[in-house]
C-alpha cells in the first residue's frame, strides 16, 4: 500500500463522510487488535532472567499491553508508519519496561560506562559503583531463553513475523469489509 | 516506551531492493526498459484508440443497422458524448444506449431525452444504461410519446425501484414484457409500476413480479371463455374491467371485481385463469391502505424522481471519479491518434537505442544497485560504524591511525567511484530520454489535465516505476557526485602524501614504538617499560618524558572491609580490588 493511495483514499473518505476514516480505523482495530493480543499472550509470564523479578522500573510484567496504531495523515516528523501494532510492558515513570528491554536485547550499540562517576555518600567521598546496564550477559541470557532467527525483537516481533501472512490477510479483510459497508451505505442512499 | 511493529508503511519499504529484483526478473534489461516505457506511453495510446474505435463502432451501428444518417446522426453522436461525460458513464456506454433507443424508433429530441434519463437512472444505480434505455424506450413506444415522455417513464421506473424490494437491473431488463398487456388492459405505467413494487415486497423478484402482472393484465385483455362466463355472471365484461382499470386504477378495479364476486377468491382465481395472475390479484386485494399508499402512491407521485436520485449520486466521490474518468476518456477520442503519431517514432528509436546499449546499461545498473544495496541493506554499514567505534580510541591517540583509516577507505572510494560514475552518466542520459517521452505524452494531454485528475492519477501510476527509478538515480548521482568531488579534492591536495606527520609533532604523537622500530627526529613516540612514556628524539640526543610527568587522574578503589576484619584479610581484599581494577582499566602502579 502506498502513501499517495492511502492519503487520497482517506481524503476522499473524509469528503464523503467525516466519520469514515474513524470507521476504517474501527474496522482495522477490530481485526488487528485481537491478533496483537494473541501475540502479546505468547510472551511468557515468567521473566526470562531471574534478575528481572524485582519491583524496579525494569521489572518483568509478563503479558505486555497490545494496541493498534493507524495514522493515515501526513507526519510532521517524517514518519512512515501507517498501520502497526504497539506493545509495551509499562512506562518509564510507573515501571515495567523489562519487556521492552528484553524485546530489543542486543540491538543497542551503547556499551555503557563500567563505573559510575565519583560521588559522596554517608559523608564518605570517593564512592563509585559499577554500572550494570544491558550488557553481554543480559543479551546472552535473553538469547538462551528465546533463541530467534534474524535480528528483530525476541518476543512479539518474532511472533508477528511468524504470523505475517495472517496479519496481512486481516488488514485486507478489514479494508474489504469497510468497502462493503461503504457500498451498502451508498445503496441505501440511492434507495432513499 | 513501546515496541512498534509496522504492518503497513507509507512508502515502499523494500525500496531499491524491489526495483532491482523487478529489473533482474527481466531476461533482457534493454528490451524490458523499452517495454516499461512502451507500456507507459501505449497505455495512453491504446486506451485512446480503443475508446475511439468502440464509440465509433456503436455510432456506426446506429447508422448501419438503424438507418440514422447525416446531420441527425451527428447530433445524436454529439449528445451521446456530452451526456456520457456529464453523467460519468462515458461516451461508449452512452453510444450503446443510443443504439438501443434509436433501434426502438425514437428520434430527435425524444431520443436524446430518453438517453439522458437512461444515463441518469443508470448513474443513480438502477442498472445498466442499455437495459434502462430499452425499458424507457419500450414504455414510450408502448404508451406513445404524446402520453408519456422519456423523463416520465424513467421517473416511474425509478419510483418503482424505490417503492419495491428487488434488484433494480432485473426490473429494467424485464419490464418490456409487461408493457404491451398493461397498455391494452388500460393500466397506466404508474399503476403497473406500483403493482410490481407491491408484489416485490413479498417475493423480492422483479422478473417474477413482472410475469405475474403480465398474466393479470392478459386475463383482462384476452379473457378465456371461462373468464368471460364468470364476468357475465356478475354483470361485467373484460371491457368493463379495462375501463375500470383505466379510470379508477388497478387496485380499485380489482376491489370492484372482488366485491361483485362476493369475495369468492376461488371464483376469482378461476376467472383470472392462471396462478400468476391470481397471486398478483390476491396480493393487491389483501394489501392494506398504507401498503397501497407506499407503492401505488409513491409511483404515482414519481415526477422528478430520476433527477433527485441523480443529484444525490452526483455528490458522491464514486460519481465524481466516474465523471473525471469519462472526461478523460472523452478527451482520448480526440487525442488518441495524435499521441500515437507523435510518440511512436520516438519509441521506435528508443527501443533501437536500448538494444544497442542494453548490456552496458544492465551491467551499470547491477553495479549501482549492488553498491547501494551493500551500503543500505546489508550489515556492511553497521560493520563500518562498528569499525569506526572500535577505531575511535586509536584515532584519538594518534594521527597515524587517521592515516590508516584513509588508506583503508581509499580503495573502496576509488573502486566504487571509478566503476559507477560512468554508469551514472549513462543512466542520466537514459532518464533524460524517458523523461522526454513522459513529458511528450503528458504534454499532449494538454488542457483537460486540470479537469481530469482521476485519469492523470492513473497515468502517473503507469509511469510511476520509471519516475521512481529516475528519482532514485538522481539521488544516487548526487550522492556519488559529492563523494567524487570530495575524493578528487583529496587527491588534488596530494592524497595521503599531504598528511605531513612532522608538521604535527608539537601537539601530537608520531606513533607507538613499544615493540621497537625506527624514529624520526622532531617527532614524539610512545615507549615505556614502566608504564607509558614519551620519547622525543632531537639532534644530538633526545628526551624522555617520564610516566609520572604525563599527568593522570586519581584512581579510587573501593574496598568493602568490615571493621572487625584482621589485617591479613584487609590486605587480601585490597590486592583483589586492585587486580579487579587492573583487569578493566589498566595498571595502577608502574612496575619496578
Amino acid at each position: 500500500m502506498r502513501a499517495e493511495g492511502v492519503a487520497s483514499v482517506t481524503r476522499e473518505l473524509r469528503s464523503l463522510d467525516r466519520k469514515a476514516v474513524n470507521e476504517l480505523r474501527k474496522q482495522m482495530r477490530a481485526r488487528v487488535v485481537p491478533i496483537a493480543k494473541e501475540i502479546a499472550g505468547e510472551v511468557p509470564q515468567q521473566a526470562p532472567l531471574s534478575g528481572m523479578n524485582h519491583n524496579g522500573v525494569t521489572r518483568w510484567t509478563g503479558t505486555p499491553r497490545a494496541s493498534m496504531s493507524f495514522t493515515p495523515g501526513k507526519s510532521r516528523g517524517g514518519g512512515t508508519r501507517l498501520l502497526g501494532m504497539k506493545f509495551t510492558g509499562g512506562t518509564r515513570s510507573s515501571g515495567g519496561i523489562g519487556f521492552d528491554y528484553s524485546e530489543l536485547a542486543g540491538s543497542s550499540k551503547r556499551p555503557g560506562s563500567q563505573f559510575s562517576k565519583v560521588y559522596e555518600r554517608g559523608g564518605f567521598g570517593g564512592q563509585q559503583h559499577r554500572v550494570t546496564g544491558q550488557g553481554l550477559a543480559f543479551n546472552r541470557g535473553i538469547r538462551a531463553f528465546k533463541p530467534i532467527r534474524g535480528k528483530g525483537g525476541y518476543f512479539v516481533f518474532d511472533s508477528a513475523l511468524k504470523k505475517h501472512s495472517r496479519i496481512e490477510g486481516m488488514g485486507e479483510v478489514a479494508i474489504a469489509q469497510f468497502m462493503r459497508d461503504a457500498t451498502n451505505d451508498l445503496q441505501r442512499l440511492r434507495a432513499r | 516506551m513501546a515496541i512498534f511493529i509496522p504492518l503497513v508503511t507509507k512508502f515502499d519499504d523494500k525500496g531499491l531492493n524491489n526495483a532491482r529484483n523487478a529489473l533482474s526478473k527481466f531476461g533482457s534489461f534493454a528490451a524490458d526498459v523499452a517495454k516499461v516505457a512502451a507500456a507507459a506511453i501505449s497505455a495512453v495510446g491504446v486506451a485512446s484508440v480503443r475508446e475511439a474505435s468502440q464509440f465509433e463502432s456503436s455510432i456506426a451501428k446506429v447508422e448501419g443497422l438503424v438507418g440514422v444518417t447525416g446531420e441527425e446522426l451527428d447530433k445524436l453522436a454529439g449528445a451521446a458524448r456530452r451526456l456520457g461525460v456529464e453523467t460519468g458513464k462515458g461516451a461508449l456506454e452512452a453510444g450503446e444506449g443510443l443504439f438501443v433507443i434509436a433501434s426502438s424508433g425514437l428520434r430527435g429530441a425524444a431520443a436524446i431525452e430518453a438517453l439522458e434519463f437512461s444515463l441518469k437512472a443508470a448513474t443513480a444505480g438502477l442498472g445498466e444504461t442499455e437495459d434502462i434505455a430499452r425499458a424507457v424506450s419500450g414504455a414510450v413506444n408502448a404508451y406513445g410519446a404524446d402520453i408519456i415522455g422519456a423523463a416520465d417513464a424513467t421517473d416511474v421506473i425509478v419510483a418503482t425501484a424505490r417503492a419495491g424490494n428487488f434488484e433494480t437491473s432485473a426490473f429494467a431488463a424485464s419490464i418490456g414484457r409487461v408493457l404491451p398487456f398493461a397498455k391494452q388492459a388500460g393500466s397506466s405505467l404508474e399503476d403497473m409500476g406500483g403493482a410490481v413494487a407491491l408484489l416485490t415486497r413479498t417475493n423480492t423478484d422483479a422478473a417474477q413480479s413482472v410475469t405475474q402482472m403480465s398474466a393479470l393484465f392478459r386475463a383482462f385483455v384476452v379473457p378465456t371463455a371461462e373468464a368471460q362466463k364468470a364476468l357475465d355472471s356478475v354483470g361485467l365484461s373484460a371491457a368493463d374491467m379495462r375501463d375500470a382499470i383505466a379510470n379508477q386504477g388497478l387496485p380499485a378495479a380489482l376491489d370492484m371485481l372482488d366485491e361483485k364476486l362476493g369475495g369468492n377468491r376461488e371464483q376469482l382465481g378461476r376467472l383470472l385463469g392462471s396462478s400468476e395472475a391470481s397471486s398478483a390479484a390476491f396480493q393487491i386485494l389483501d394489501a392494506d391502505a398504507q401498503t397501497i399508499a407506499e407503492t401505488f402512491g409513491v409511483v404515482n407521485d414519481a415526477a422528478g424522481m430520476t433527477q433527485q436520485a441523480f443529484d444525490v449520486m452526483q455528490d458522491t466521490t464514486e460519481n465524481k471519479f466516474a465523471v473525471a474518468m469519462a472526461t478523460a476518456k472523452d478527451s482520448l477520442l480526440e487525442i488518441g491518434s495524435a499521441i500515437l503519431e507523435n510518440v511512436s517514432p520516438h519509441l521506435d528509436s528508443f527501443i533501437e537505442w536500448m538494444e544497442q546499449n542494453g548490456p552496458a546499461i544492465e551491467t551499470g545498473f547491477i553495479k549501482i544497485f549492488d553498491a547501494v544495496n551493500k551500503f543500505i541493506t546489508s550489515e556492511i554499514l553497521a560493520d563500518i560504524i562498528q569499525a569506526f567505534a572500535d577505531m575511535w580510541p586509536e584515532i584519538e591517540e594518534t594521527i597515524e591511525s587517521l592515516g590508516n583509516l584513509v588508506l583503508a577507505l581509499s580503495p573502496l572510494l576509488e573502486g566504487t567511484l571509478d566503476n559507477i560514475l560512468p554508469m551514472i552518466g549513462d543512466m542520466a542520459s537514459i532518464m533524460s530520454d524517458i523523461t522526454f517521452f513522459v513529458d511528450e505524452t503528458v504534454g499532449s494531454l494538454g488542457a483537460w489535465e486540470s479537469d481530469s485528475g482521476g485519469f492523470i492519477k492513473m497515468l502517473e501510476l503507469q509511469l510511476n516505476p520509471m519516475l521512481r527509478l529516475k528519482e532514485v538515480l538522481s539521488q544516487l548521482a548526487g550522492l556519488f557526485d559529492r563523494a567524487r568531488d570530495a575524493f578528487e579534492r583529496f587527491k588534488a591536495a596530494g592524497g595521503l602524501n599531504s598528511v605531513d606527520l612532522s608538521a604535527i609533532n608539537t601537539s601530537t604523537l608520531g606513533g607507538r614504538r613499544a615493540s621497537g622500530g625506527p624514529v624520526a627526529g622532531g617527532s614524539s613516540y610512545l615507549v615505556g617499560e614502566m608504564g607509558p612514556e614519551i620519547f622525543t628524539p632531537a639532534a644530538g640526543g633526545g628526551h624522555i618524558t617520564p610516566n609520572k610527568s604525563l599527568g593522570g587522574s586519581n584512581i579510587t578503589i573501593n574496598v568493602n572491609a568490615g571493621m572487625g576484619a584482621n589485617g591479613a584479610q584487609i590486605g587480601e581484599q585490597i590486592v583483589t580490588a586492585i587486580k579487579r581494577y587492573e583487569r578493566t582499566s589498566g595498571p595502577v602502579f608502574a612496575s619496578a
